[in-house]
């Protein structure tokens, strides 16, 4: 009660120094485990890009007589079974996983703003039907369903993306549409309404500006669920196809018990490299999110 | 009451409809037709008609979804192309795994996840709170097949303590008059592994929501009026908070289903149990078309009647819900 | 003269927020005699609500922080015995009626169960003797249908008769002082005047003392025999209500007096205090009110003043009534 009073106060006296970006940058700043995370993230997409550009070996090339080898002094986390550079094809798939990841957060972020924005701002049959097919996608298994499409559409990298676009909209649209909800019953949209300011404009100049916190944070979160259902589908054999690495197919031989068992470098990196990537993802992602909601601070 | 469930069924049908014109449209769409693939030189064209014909193949397009939906309401998903036996008989034989499976790691994610949840909640801010939130941020970020992986290379391999995979160990076993005990006995130790890697991960979404809907009611005005009445503090969370921040988490089990199915398939690739998820995944090679619709219609049918389970439960929990 | 049945010394109490201190309750002092009503006034944020609910040690701590002070309740320092001799007195002999009343019951319990609560707590009944007692109760603060009611949930039942339920809860145990924080501002103005007025009558037949917290000048003329105001977590003014509205001395109370519509019909017009309340994060310095008073002077930024006694039972912190005036060289 009083402690909400104090708060309150905080924010708006925050407010009106400075701007809301800068605020949100101090908040996050303050916290120490999500500024740790982004550091550790930007450290993973730098080798990423810069790995592959420096590495003596290529991806593709392999030596028969290179087959298999523990990590060593010339191929630090060893080579696989035909003989190709691990270190290389990690740091390789790793851009492969991430690009995907950001390309399908494009595609969820821009259904799901265009979607949620009529279904929140228009409401009525429109606002069923969406909510209706939200619901429809929300209730099959998704790691099932992307297994269904990619049987019947074959396994791409483009179609992998279309296929976790189609999927993963309902989650940002679910959370603009209750966002707009609540904006429209605003004072402000309520008097650019009375200004007659066209609906295009109000939901791009008025809106958006407002949403663009909430989509931020989803859009981090988001990067964190798509590599893991990523790596999980290459991990089945039904994602991404070599020979083009990624982190999830690169995990692949630990499904046979002779490299389970005698080979961990083969798995262990791409496993640890998922696992830390996606951890990043959701710890600055939950820290943008304490930054953006101070209602949703601690929490 | 009653009016409420009927309510709740109308409006799931539907969803229901949709998930299976969505299905149906898939196979419509992809390239590819079934037995295309099949160069049997002894396969005349006229035999290929006739095949086609057998599997209703060569009506148009929605009379072949309305008869299958008919079909799939009455529990016939059609024969499978390749194995010839009836997709609902396979599915049969899959459900125990991928069952036993899902459910025994939803209650071990929810006996970890609440309690931790709560505790953490309780002691926001303190080391017992921190070291939570990092179980939690690890429980959420690491793969499942990761981590499953990881389990037999220690338990398994390493140690040789669990058996690597299965649903039981290998057919001498079970045949020879066995009870049905130590039948379950059996699975049982077969399925510690993936019960862990499945359950434990899971635990750390019950972990987080439990805390977030823990703090929201610990900090509520109704638990302020409970310490002003002189209760103890251990009577306030138990009798108090608890289950009004518990409430939400029946939803909750409701809408995490479908995800529970896809980390069950996952972890059955890993610990080869013959569940949905693998037969789903054989069937992938041979454009088993009937298999992976009857597959997941099976599952969306589940989905659809956990959630309204669920919503039932909460009706009943939460006494605000009205029902009609 | 009464009895002091609640005295509070020298309070302080501070919110941590990112290692500052804010002074919520700065030094305040006054105490509450067996039987009679105190009223504190003051806009919302001066501390009203933060002093009361320390009596009961409601605040969360941290980021609250008892800085100083002590709370005599029957000659016992309420800051200083334990948790269990606290639990013993919360519900008991200091009960609380809060704002909200449809939120400060639980929803999902039902109403009768939740003031029996406290008396099987308290006074070691069982559930049935407890319920016929809840039911008593319920009369008792005028709730048509008792027998119905104990058994429904609160969200079934309207604000005010929430917060009639509130007040039979926090009359369960008989209890000495009975603390109302602001326990009409809630409700609608109909519902607020019955619920009042209820109050008022029980005021009577029950001898417990009362603090009874609002920002509404007109509730107090109806409820408090003696008045406290208080402004950014210090007390400007103490008087008996007839010297309040009589004879008010700080420029604050006067200023508060002369901006309530019905009180105000001796001036010309409504009268504002000019500016806001202020943050409690730049609080300024002496009295903090000076900002706002027109009478201020250069002393009143240096030094809080000292409380002055106007008359037995009304005393003053301002410089207007000390020897020196505010500083002004004239």
């Amino acid at each position: 009660m009083s402690e909400q009073v104090f708060k309150d106060n905080e924010l708006l006296k925050a407010n009106k120094s400075e701007s809301y970006f800068a605020v949100v940058r101090r908040q996050f700043m303050k916290n120490k485990l999500a500024v740790g995370a982004l550091i550790v993230l930007i450290f993973i997409i730098l080798l990423c890009i810069f790995v592959p550009i420096f590495s003596p070996y290529s991806m593709q090339i392999f030596f028969a007589d290179n087959r298999l080898i523990p990590p060593s002094g010339q191929h630090w986390l060893g080579t696989d079974i035909i003989g190709r550079d691990l270190f290389t094809r990690l740091f390789v798939g790793g851009r492969i996983s991430l690009g995907i990841a950001l390309a399908v957060t494009a595609i969820t972020t821009l259904i799901g703003f265009t979607l949620g924005s009529l279904s929140g701002f228009y409401g009525k049959w429109i606002d069923t039907i969406i909510m209706r097919l939200t619901e429809v996608i929300l209730s099959l298994p998704f790691i099932m369903i992307a297994i269904v499409v990619v049987a019947l559409f074959g396994s791409s990298i483009q179609v992998l993306i279309a296929t976790f676009g189609a999927l993963m909209w309902p989650g940002i649209t679910r959370i603009i549409r209750g966002q707009i909800l609540m904006l429209r019953e605003a004072e402000y949209m309520k008097a650019c309404e009375a200004l007659g300011i066209n609906d295009f404009s109000r939901i791009t100049r008025h809106l958006l500006p407002n949403l663009l916190p909430f989509i931020i944070v989803y859009a981090t979160l988001n990067m964190a669920s798509v590599i893991l259902v990523e790596s999980a589908l290459s991990f089945l054999g039904m994602g991404v196809s070599p020979p083009t690495p990624t982190w999830g197919n690169l995990l692949e031989p630990a499904r046979e018990m002779i490299h389970l068992a005698n080979r961990p470098w083969l798995f262990i990196p791409p496993g640890v490299m998922i696992f830390l990537t996606v951890m990043c993802f959701n710890i600055v992602g939950d820290g943008l999110r304490d930054a953006v909601d101070p209602k949703s601070r601690g929490r | 009451m009653r009016g409420f469930v009927i309510r709740r069924i109308l409006q799931m049908i539907p969803v229901f409809l949709g998930i299976l014109a969505l299905l149906f449209l898939l196979t419509e769409l992809a390239p590819g037709r079934p037995l295309a693939d099949i160069q049997d030189p002894r396969l005349s064209p006229a035999h290929r008609e006739r095949m086609l014909e057998r599997f209703g193949l060569d009506l148009p397009v929605h009379q072949r979804f309305f008869n299958w939906v008919v079909d799939a309401v009455q529990g016939d998903f059609g024969e499978s192309i390749t194995h010839r036996r009836p997709v609902s008989e396979m599915i049969a034989g899959a459900l125990p795994a991928t069952l036993t499976l899902s459910i025994s790691s939803m209650i071990v994610s929810l006996l970890l996840g609440i309690p931790l949840g709560i505790l953490s909640a309780i002691y926001k801010g303190r080391l017992i709170d921190n070291i939570c939130s990092v179980i939690a941020f690890i429980g959420i970020s690491m793969p499942v097949f990761f981590f499953g992986v990881l389990l037999i290379l220690i338990f398994s391999v390493g140690m040789e303590l669990t058996p690597i995979s299965g649903f039981g160990s290998a057919p001498p076993f079970g045949l020879r008059g066995e009870t049905l005990l130590e039948i379950w006995r059996d699975r049982a130790w077969h399925l510690i592994l993936p019960v862990t890697a499945l359950g434990m991960t899971g635990a750390a979404g019950y972990m987080r929501y439990t805390r977030s809907s823990m703090l929201e009611v610990i900090t509520s005005d109704y638990i302020r009026t409970a310490r002003a009445k002189g209760l103890k503090e251990r009577r306030i969370i138990f009798r108090h908070a608890m289950r009004n921040a518990l409430i939400p988490i029946i939803t909750l089990l409701g809408l995490q289903l479908p995800a529970l199915f896809s980390g069950s398939a996952i972890t059955e690739a890993v610990f080869g149990l013959p569940g949905l998820g693998q037969i789903l995944l054989q069937s992938v090679t041979g454009r088993n078309f009937p298999i992976l619709i009857g597959v997941m219609t099976m599952v969306a049918i589940i989905t659809l009647i956990s959630a309204l389970i669920a919503e039932i439960m909460y009706a009943v929990a939460d006494p605000r819900i009205k029902y009609d | 003269m009464a009895n002091k049945l609640l005295e509070m010394k020298n309070l302080k109490i501070y919110f941590m927020q990112d290692g500052k201190a804010l002074k919520a309750v700065d030094d305040i002092s006054y105490h509450v005699d067996e039987g009679e009503t105190l009223g504190i006034v003051g806009e919302s944020g001066c501390g009203k609500s933060v002093s009361s609910m320390a009596i009961l040690r409601l605040l969360e701590s941290p980021p609250a922080k008892y800085a100083g002070g002590e709370i005599l309740f029957e000659g016992k320092d309420l800051l200083k015995i334990s948790n269990d001799e606290m639990r013993a007195i919360r519900g008991n002999e200091i009960s609380v009626i809060f704002q909200e009343p449809m939120t400060s019951l639980n929803p999902i319990k039902k109403v009768g169960d939740q003031i029996a609560e406290a008396m099987i707590l308290h006074q070691g009944l069982n559930k049935r003797e407890a319920k016929v007692e809840v039911i008593e109760l319920l009369n008792l603060v005028r709730i048509p249908n008792a027998e119905r009611i104990v058994d429904e949930y609160p969200f079934t039942l309207s604000g005010g008769m929430c917060q009639r339920c509130m007040i039979a809860l926090a009359l369960a145990c008989k209890p000495k002082l009975l603390i109302a924080d602001e326990p009409t501002t809630a409700l609608d103005v109909t519902i607020q005047a019955q619920v009042l007025q209820l109050m008022n009558e029980l005021k009577s037949s029950l001898n417990a003392s009362i603090i009874f917290i609002t920002h509404d000048l007109g509730v107090i003329a109806e409820m408090a025999d003696r008045v406290m105001v208080m402004y950014a977590g210090k007390v400007c003014e103490v008087a008996s209500v007839v010297d309040i509205f009589e004879n008010p001395k700080h420029p604050y109370t006067i200023g508060l007096i002369r901006s309530k519509p019905d009180m105000a019909t001796e001036a010309e017009r409504l009268e504002v205090i000019p500016g806001n309340v202020p943050d409690l994060n730049d609080k300024p310095g002496g009295c903090p009110f000076h900002p706002r008073c027109e009478k201020a002077g250069p002393r009143c930024a240096g030094e809080f003043p000292p409380e002055m006694m106007i008359s037995e039972g009304h005393r003053v912190a301002c410089y207007l009534y000390l020897e020196g005036g505010v500083g002004n060289d004239e």
